[in-house]
């Protein structure tokens, strides 16, 4: 059985997360687009957390021994997602990134040879 | 959009007039728009479909709605009466253009700077205009995209909300 403490830390933590996540947007480090990806994920562990039995009976589906597994998997699955999520946001802005530099260089080129 | 703005500061303009070029907007009334500004009455003045209902613009039901609740939102925020959350026929003067010119949000800004000059104390005022059918074009606010663009707005004006300015 996982202990009732260990499951008001993990609320305690993802409140915290999630406290964090306001902080960053009220100072404007963070657009609300990429922040959306966190919250989604916040509620979706906030969901789970507060249901323990729909996570036992979830973590028998997938043929997971121990609850703690199934959580560690699922937050990994979680993070791995967002950080292909940012990878391929950061492979456009490299692209975005050169081709600005290309035209900003032939802009420049036109402009002295004028 | 804030191409626009920064092009305006730079070149020193009093006012900067927001205008869709879709055929929405009819420019008659942009003289009704500045009005308040040159008498320096207001900073910034909104353009909007629901006041005087004018035209007797229809829209559907779910933008209705949607609209709605973001000026529940608004009101919620920073206690003023937005009717035309979305309307893109805006007019703002010489310091508006410098906040806008400063920093301006890429996706969905209309909601968005219109809370974010009422917490920073600025006088806004809405005024009823007319508004045509498209001529062309979508709005970048449909379909299946609605609920995000909703969740991402609402939040956002929450967020403007526990902004402290000044």
């Amino acid at each position: 059985m996982i202990s009732a403490n260990l499951l008001i830390w993990a609320i305690l933590f993802i409140l915290f997360l999630f406290c964090v996540i306001v902080y960053l947007l009220r100072n404007k480090r963070i657009s609300m687009k990429y922040a959306l990806v966190w919250i989604l994920a916040i509620a979706i562990i906030l969901f789970v957390l507060m249901l323990p039995s729909l996570m036992y009976r979830l973590a028998s589906l997938f043929g997971f021994e121990l609850l703690s597994n199934m959580i560690l998997c699922v937050f990994i699955g979680i993070l791995l997602f967002i950080t292909l999520a940012l990878t391929v946001m950061v492979s456009g802005q490299k692209k975005k990134i050169t081709l600005l530099i290309q035209e900003v260089s032939i802009l420049k080129k036109e402009v002295e040879d004028k | 959009m804030q191409t626009g703005y920064r092009y305006a500061l730079n070149h020193q303009y009093d006012v900067a007039i927001q205008f869709d070029g879709d055929g929405q907007h009819d420019v008659s009334y942009v003289k009704k728009l500045i009005e308040p500004i040159l008498n320096d009455e207001k900073d910034f003045t909104i353009g909007s479909r629901f006041i005087e209902n004018i035209s007797g613009f229809k829209t559907s039901f779910s933008r209705r709605i949607g609209i709605k609740v973001l000026s529940f939102f608004i009101k919620f925020t920073s206690g003023f009466r937005l009717y035309d959350t979305t309307s893109g026929f805006r007019a703002s003067n010489k310091a508006v253009i410098k906040e806008f010119a400063n920093d301006y949000p890429i996706e969905y800004p209309e909601p968005i700077t219109v809370v974010e000059l009422l917490k920073k104390g600025y006088r806004v005022q809405e005024l009823g205009v007319n508004m045509k059918e498209r001529l062309k074009g979508h709005s970048s606010i449909h379909s299946w995209k609605e609920f995000y663009y909703m969740i991402n707005v609402c939040f956002s004006i929450l967020i403007v909300g526990l902004r402290r300015y000044k």
